[in-house]
């Protein structure tokens, strides 16, 4: 059984860069899509560019939190449209979780 | 609702608990100091459910091993996960996929020696019935004909009967259309949205229930000291689709098309639109499962459910509100401008 666990532990995370971060996140967005990751672009929309419905955006964003060990609020993810956006706000929150 | 009558703590796992069931149930549950344990099938729990369980279990309905090992050492299973096909365009496949799971969950509980499995339905198993409302027996005893969604619970209830009859205790509750907080996924609510965002383009009436997601929650906790073997319609409040569109587009703003769609018409359009939603996984207003439910929906009791759970389901006009303050929250639907009054002088529109 798996249970859950923190992938990226503080002091992991306390060391990553913002290039980190967004590797990470293309990786995880790449994995969900099943496709290669240097087709993911930053400015990508999720839903126009990227395919994504809206499952598939909840599955991101909950395997950004779980791997980041992060909390995302309900209200500040459904305005996201872009991957920038989805990785500027992991990144401002794994900041402040520290 | 009255207050649950004492139970030792329980160890639960919870299936469904990204759902929008299964949210309010885990709330429910922890709020009577029950250990909850919410079974996740993705890559990770969902991130709006961090904080909201005790743990969290890697389980696919798909898989009966990890179901198992997920069940062993709970005292209950609450099966918040049924079937819910997206489009009522598969009705083979949507019935073998409901029939794959439950079994799955059923013989796992078996196997795993839990001491009860609550199992969430639907009224839409329901048919006519030869009182004044159905009650819970009133069940056709073959699957609805005409109805996908229908016929997908009806099938999920003869899987529950055959556990029952292999030993299993489970208790089975029927909820009308849910209305509340943690609508994630824009179910029964997709109603209030598309009022207030004057998208409903067409409609048909008939008689749907729809009830508070929160009073349901506290029913299924209740359902830990129900008798053996009960099932329970949890309906609430029996309404007009007329007279609910209405109210939507009253209270809250809208607009609703003055003349509903002929039952023949609004099945045609119906399917149209989710033939031609389901290449792209979109959304469509007025699904097919809602016009069958419309088009079937008769009175319905949930009087055992008020006498043994205490369920007493909240007014429509504060589940109503619910949904809406939900949806404002998630951005589906704008917040209204703040009346003039309540604005400082100096911010007031001169």
């Amino acid at each position: 059984m798996t249970t859950h666990a923190l992938l990226v532990d503080p002091p992991a995370r306390a060391v990553l860069s913002d290039d980190q971060i967004r590797a990470r996140a293309v990786h995880l967005l790449a994995t969900i899509l099943e496709r290669d990751p240097e087709t993911v672009q930053q400015a990508h929309s999720l839903r126009a560019d990227l395919g994504m419905d809206s499952l598939s955006a909840l599955e991101f964003l909950s395997s950004l939190s779980h791997e980041f060990d992060i909390d995302l609020e309900v209200e500040e993810t459904y305005g996201l449209t872009t991957l920038n956006e989805v990785v500027a706000l992991v990144t401002q929150r794994v900041r402040g979780s520290l | 609702m009255s207050p649950t009558p004492q139970i030792s703590k329980q160890r639960a796992l919870l299936l469904g608990s990204s759902g929008f069931v299964g949210i309010n149930v885990a709330d429910a549950l922890r709020a009577e100091g029950h250990h909850v344990a919410g079974a996740y099938r993705g890559r990770a729990p969902a991130f709006f459910v961090r904080g909201r369980l005790d743990e969290a279990v890697a389980a696919d309905l798909a898989d009966p091993g990890s179901l198992r090992a997920a069940m062993s050492g709970r005292d209950v299973v609450f099966h918040a996960a049924g079937h819910y096909p997206r489009y009522s365009l598969d009705r083979v496949g949507a019935i073998a996929t409901a029939l794959r799971e439950t079994r799955n969950v059923l013989d796992a509980a078996k196997a795993a020696g839990v001491r009860r499995v609550v199992y969430t339905s639907s009224i839409g198993v329901l048919e006519r019935g030869s009182g004044a409302a159905a009650a819970e027996d009133d069940v056709s005893p073959e699957a609805p004909a005409s109805s996908v969604y229908r016929a997908v619970k009806w099938h999920m209830e003869r899987a529950v009967s055959d556990a029952r009859r292999g030993g299993l205790d489970v208790v089975v509750l029927r909820p009308g259309g849910c209305l509340g907080p943690w609508d994630m996924h824009v179910g029964t609510g997709g109603v209030v949205v598309a009022v207030v965002s004057g998208a409903v383009s067409w409609w048909v009436d008939g008689l749907v229930h729809m009830v508070d997601v929160r009073d349901v929650a506290r029913a299924h906790v209740a359902a830990l000291v129900a008798p053996a073997q009960r099932t329970y319609n949890l309906a609430g409040h029996g309404v007009r689709v007329a007279a609910l569109l209405r109210c939507i587009a009253k209270r809250y703003g809208g607009a609703v098309p003055e003349r509903s769609l002929a039952p023949d018409a609004a099945l045609a359009r119906a399917d149209d639109e989710e033939r031609a939603a389901a290449p792209v996984r979109g959304r469509v207003v007025f699904p097919r499962e809602l016009v069958d439910i419309a088009l079937s929906g008769a009175p319905v009791s949930d009087d055992l459910a008020r006498r043994e759970l205490g369920f007493d389901p909240r007014p429509l006009d504060e589940a109503l509100d619910a949904s809406v303050a939900w949806f404002r929250r998630t951005g589906h639907l704008q917040s209204p401008a703040p009346h003039p009054a309540a604005l400082e002088p100096s911010q007031r529109p001169s």
